[in-house]
């Protein structure tokens, strides 16, 4: 029998009214997304692909125009669904007035823990996330960074099942980062299924086992994030010694430098890559080595969605909503 | 958990987060002074009518508590629910196990909760002011009108607090529905024709009154009736003028008073969660 997913979408459509008489643009087209219970989900695309416009729909914040979403077997629209989930935003927004043991104690409240729970897992999220220090202070005077690890403190004060965060590391810097990293881990190893968005791939790579690629509203590759970085190799380097010249001549097209007796050649393909060294090493060359070069995530992202690295729009403007 | 304490513990949280909120805002402790100020410049007023000192501070008083509560109910409640939306801080309250009714109702008794304390306030302190002129001799009070404290006086203050559940009511609804500038607008606009309803209602009548009402009329009359049915009646609220003079307000009239009250504020929440649940966030 197959567990029930964590969170599934099912041609999943959101339209947003632009004016009266204006097309309607598309936030989401007929998204179809499984992430089963247990997996690190990496959710990546370019600005105003639909990643934030998919979380919205996940935690019930934003009503899909037709199709459906699913937490455990719950649909998205029912508050009950919510229960599971611990939801951190993208640029946390909170209370000002509230300090942030107010804040977490409001959302356990509406979580429904009692007020021991609260006090305990309040003191416990607020150590976790470094904050003790700045229990009592207000919220309008934290920096970016607090605010965005009070985010996090707040999304696992009910010990959720499901943990989705938009884009948790904007913002950070690499001290930051590095803590947020930390804490999916021990979340992951806690049983926890993470699902969050981000432009960062180093993090994705770092962190997640599965990856999904959302572009213009649709997903269009989803995965084990082993099966998509290392499924081609896209270029060979080959490193040989004593090369016949009528062989260097015949390779001329993969010949990418010569250095005295020492060649190398970049050659496309892995079956290629063997009929030159079979080459060099019947004629009396000898090889000094090779190495595969395999496509990464921002090889797979940038071919799949036709944009630039999202790395280099980290910071950059937020994703149309 | 059981679904109707989860909507109780949900309300409630959001209405003492929204109550935290309004009491932490400095610029209402301004209101308050003000407030304050007028209440007890009613005795300034009061030497220059003769030997009605009493009658006129709480004429003065009351209007003064009435007024300062409606003027903190636009001014918080018209950003109530607009400005969770535009800071988007309602994202992550949606995003627990809260439904887009409990949140427009821990809003609303939020704010009423804090406008009814405020309003509380300055009655209590609008009754040691009296007390205290009693005590110092004052004029124009007689046997009939039972002191610095009388039940007609309870009945009218608790009267201008509780018509307040109609207008933080209409503040929400408004605050959901369109910007703060408009929502505050409209809502003191509601307040103003709330007191005008019998002239509505009159002028409804007169225009049918001519020897023959054309259509414009009927149609006038007919729009002028939806309006008396449409706004709140706050005149079923204001009993200064009986308290005032010491007259008292039957149990009847108050409990059809209250009643009518808590009805229509239900009708407008209602609109207001109708409102909420088809905004797109």
């Amino acid at each position: 029998m197959c567990a029930t997913p964590a969170i599934q979408a099912v041609n999943l459509r959101v339209e947003y009214p632009l004016g009266l008489f204006k097309p309607r643009r598309v936030g989401l087209e007929g998204l179809d997304l499984i992430v089963e219970e247990g997996e690190v989900f990496g959710y990546l695309g370019p600005n105003g692909a639909g990643k934030t416009t998919t979380i919205k729909c996940l935690v019930g914040v934003a009503q899909p125009t037709s199709g459906s979403a699913f937490i455990f077997g719950k649909d998205a629209q029912n508050p009950d669904s919510r229960a599971v989930i611990g939801y951190s935003p993208e640029n946390p927004y909170f209370y000002e007035y509230l300090t942030g043991r107010e804040l977490l104690d409001f959302f356990g409240k509406l979580s429904g823990l009692t007020r021991e729970e609260r006090r305990i897992r309040s003191d416990e999220g607020l150590k976790r996330v470094g904050l003790s220090d700045s229990a009592d202070i207000r919220l309008s005077k934290y920096s970016k960074g607090m605010r965005q690890r009070l985010g996090l403190a707040q999304a696992i004060i009910h010990r959720p099942k499901l943990v989705i965060l938009d884009e948790p590391m904007s913002g950070l810097d690499p001290i930051g980062r590095r803590d947020v990293r930390e804490f999916i881990r021990e979340l992951r190893t806690k049983g926890s299924t993470i699902f969050f968005s981000t432009h960062i791939l180093s993090d994705v790579e770092a962190i997640c086992d599965h990856v999904g690629i959302i572009h213009k509203g649709r997903l269009i590759k989803k995965g084990e994030l082993s099966s998509l970085v290392s499924a081609e190799t896209i270029r060979t380097t080959v490193l040989a010694k004593d090369v016949p010249d009528d062989v260097l001549a015949w390779l001329g097209g993969e010949l990418a430098h010569r250095d005295g007796t020492q060649a190398v050649f970049h050659i496309e393909g892995e079956a290629e890559a063997s009929k030159v060294m079979e080459a060099v090493t019947q004629a009396g060359g000898k090889m000094l080595g090779f190495e595969l070069e395999r496509e990464d995530l921002e090889s797979v992202f940038v071919r799949l969605t036709g944009a630039d690295s999202p790395d280099s729009t980290k910071g950059g403007e937020k994703e149309a909503s | 958990m059981n679904t109707i304490r989860r909507f109780f513990d949900n309300v409630s949280a959001i209405a003492v987060n929204s109550f935290r909120e309004g009491v932490r805002d400095r610029i209402l402790y301004v209101f308050i002074v003000f407030a304050v100020a007028v209440i007890a410049l009613g005795k300034v007023i009061g030497w220059v009518s003769v030997g009605e000192d009493i009658k006129v501070v709480r004429d003065i008083g009351l209007a003064a508590m009435g007024l300062f509560g409606v003027m903190i109910a636009v001014f918080v409640g018209s950003n109530l629910i607009h400005k969770e939306i535009e800071q988007r801080t309602i994202y992550t309250v949606l995003a627990r196990p809260v439904g887009r009714g409990e949140f427009v109702l821990g809003r609303y008794f939020g704010l009423l909760g804090l406008v009814c304390t405020l309003t509380a306030a300055m009655a209590v302190f609008f009754t040691i002011y009296q007390a205290i002129l009693v005590w110092a001799g004052a004029s124009g009070l007689n046997e009939a009108e039972g002191g610095a404290i009388s039940l007609p006086l309870i009945r009218v203050q608790f009267l201008i607090v509780y018509q307040f559940v109609m207008i933080v009511a209409l503040a929400v609804f408004f605050s959901t529905a369109t910007t703060p500038v408009l929502s505050a607008v409209f809502t003191f606009v509601a307040y103003v024709l709330g007191h005008m309803v019998n002239w509505i209602y009159s002028f409804s009548d007169m225009m049918l009154e001519k020897r023959t009402p054309t259509f414009f009329d009927h149609f006038m009359s007919w729009v002028l009736k939806v309006f008396y049915y449409l706004v709140p009646n706050l005149e079923t609220f204001d009993m200064r003028l009986r308290a005032v003079h010491g007259l008292d307000i039957s149990n009847t009239e108050f409990l059809l008073a209250l009643l009518y009250g808590a009805s229509y504020s239900a009708m407008v929440l209602l609109g207001a969660y109708l409102v909420m649940n088809r905004r797109r966030l």
